[in-house]
């Protein structure tokens, strides 16, 4: 056998310019709590906690090609698991967050197996009923998940040492460096490991990567676990974070808010997922004043982003590079 | 030489069409078998069962001496079956050097520490015609060097048999030339089994020692190609009866 070929193996070769680009948000991120009023820290902590869930949407839907509306379903199995850990059976956030991502992971299985076996729009639509099953059952179960009134008795996580979580500058900061290790632990699958490069095939064409050698059933609901599992473990913060669950949170709509903060980022990029959450997030916030104005506003800037480019914003993004790079060359 | 695969009493039924009846046929270890017939005989539903795409309805198939039929096509994959698609596949966002690459590893676990082999790859490469253009995208490449990716990427899972369906349908007389010598070496120098799908009647006669002829999914005739073109059924097949009549009289 000859040496290890290192050529990364990637859709989006990474460079410079979107390492820099990162470091500086990071940085940016680190300064917010400093800066800003608590308010502002309050979007930016749910800014975060929805670029980690949609990003954990790109590795499935980006990365393995499978469209999914159900990921805020596990995004809530999370949040409610952990609540019910904590709260009713009194376990250490610590302990909690751990048995939460592994319930996200075995319930993904259970549902996966199954349901990756359709393909394409068959899928999509299994996962969109899928998605208001589990809505249903936290808004019927209401000696365990509350219904209506929604979920209480949630508190900040124990102190970790002399880390205390009750403040929320303190808790932006745990989201932060969680949001950090999810983002390095997707693009090491995604963009450094063997297995990435599987979910690329099976993305690109599933009938050529089964007959190559590769296990597409096995490695579809492996990918659909792994990101239903980081789904389990943001929701668990988010539930941490916002004390308070209630159905709606995590109902059809939000995942499908998920599926549209991807492409408007860009699918299969991890970054652009990342910047698309931001966005959202924010446009969402600066017109809480008209809520049902925002759903205009929103589905116009959507339909005008996939028709100037459909790869979303990472993809004007690289056009602006590129041109960039041509008046250089030019000059 | 041992016969590598063995088909017995195969049958498929799609609802209340026979695509394949009762068909028997061997291919030897290291030989050049063409699979021919009029469209519709059932070739490419054939090739489907013994890689695993299609379950037979009844019958069984036996690869080095295990039995293949029940088998996922990612598991006869693993065993040494590689095919080429009659409508081409490639991965369209891929470089022709990711596709190789990507044809060496599939088979092996994610969890494994082997590594491919690079020379094995720029072999393929320049076997294939693609040493000089590795970094490009196969969706950017003409049908018919998609088709011949699609044989370089099969190549690269290092195959025992090679299952080739149509691969030279839309090819001009020197792409079809060079594909012919490419094939061959893949038999000789490699020592690859090969079993071929064609409409072209140069590859088959330039290329195979043996041809299997069907017709609704039947056997009607198997041979060597000379006593192959002198053999009524086939040629009342292929041009009907009345042709038959013609050459007759």
């Amino acid at each position: 056998m000859g040496l290890k070929n290192k050529k990364p193996f990637l859709y989006n070769k990474s460079n410079l310019v979107s390492v820099i680009a990162l470091v500086v948000v990071f940085v940016a991120l680190c300064f917010i709590p400093v800066v800003y009023s608590t308010y502002i820290i309050y979007v930016a902590t749910l800014a975060i906690l929805y670029a980690m869930l949609t990003a954990s949407y790109d590795l499935l839907f980006g990365y393995t090609g499978q469209l999914s509306f159900a990921q805020a379903a596990f995004f809530g199995l999370g949040a409610y698991c952990t609540g019910i850990l904590t709260v009713n059976l009194g376990i250490n956030f610590w302990l909690s967050l751990p048995l939460t991502v592994i319930f996200a992971l075995i319930m993904a299985v259970i549902i996966g197996s199954p349901a990756l076996r359709l393909r394409g729009a068959y899928f999509a639509v299994t996962t969109f009923f899928l998605a208001h099953f589990v809505y249903l059952v936290f808004l019927n179960s209401r000696d365990i998940t509350g219904g209506p009134l929604g979920f209480r008795g949630i508190t900040r996580p124990e102190p970790l040492g002399p880390i205390n979580f009750n403040s929320d500058v303190v808790y932006y900061y745990l989201v932060l460096l969680a949001a950090v290790l999810v983002l390095l632990l997707l693009y090491a699958i995604c963009h450094r490991s063997e297995l990435g490069k599987r979910f690329i095939a099976i993305h690109e064409d599933q009938d050529l990567a089964e007959s190559l050698g590769i296990n597409t059933a096995f490695y579809k609901v492996l990918s659909f676990s792994i990101s239903a599992g980081i789904a389990g473990f943001t929701g668990a913060l988010f539930a941490h974070f916002f004390l308070l669950l209630h159905p709606q949170q995590f109902a059809w709509f939000q995942s499908e808010m998920v599926v549209i903060m991807t492409i408007v980022g860009g699918a299969g990029t991890l970054i652009g997922p990342v910047i698309g959450a931001a966005v959202v997030t924010f446009v969402l916030e600066f017109f809480r004043y008209a809520p049902e104005f925002r759903f205009v506003i929103w589905a116009i800037a959507l339909i005008v982003i996939l028709v100037i480019e459909p790869k979303g914003l990472m993809g004007i993004a690289k056009r602006i590079g590129g041109s960039i790079g041509k008046l250089r060359r030019a000059s | 030489m041992t016969d590598i695969l063995e088909a017995k009493g195969l049958k498929k039924y799609f609802g209340g069409i026979t695509a394949v009846d009762n068909l028997d046929f061997t291919i030897r270890e290291g030989s050049r078998t063409a699979i021919i017939g009029p469209n519709g005989a059932g070739k490419t539903t054939i090739f489907n069962i013994i890689t695993g795409d299609l379950r037979p309805s009844a019958g069984s198939i036996t690869f080095m001496g295990e039995r293949i039929e029940r088998l996922k096509p990612s598991t006869t994959a693993k065993k040494g079956i590689a095919r080429t698609f009659q409508v081409v596949r490639v991965f369209n966002n891929l470089s022709i050097y990711e596709h190789v690459v990507m044809g060496a590893v599939a088979k092996e676990s994610v969890f494994s520490t082997r590594s491919y082999d690079n020379e094995e790859i720029d072999r393929i490469l320049e076997l294939t015609g693609f040493a000089d253009e590795k970094d490009k995208l196969a969706g950017n490449l003409t049908g018919a060097r998609q088709k011949q990716l699609c044989l370089a990427t099969a190549l690269a899972t290092k195959p025992k048999m090679l299952l080739l369906d149509e691969l030279m349908a839309g090819l001009t007389i020197t792409e079809i030339n060079r594909s012919l010598e490419i094939l061959r070496k893949i038999n000789e120098d490699m020592g690859i089994t090969l079993a071929i799908i064609e409409h072209v009647m140069r590859v088959i006669t330039g290329l195979c020692e043996k041809i299997i002829v069907l017709d609704h999914g039947r056997k009607i005739a198997e041979g060597k190609p000379k006593e192959i073109w002198e053999n009524e059924k086939v040629i009342e097949a292929y041009l009907g009866k009345e042709a038959l009549d013609h050459v007759g009289s």
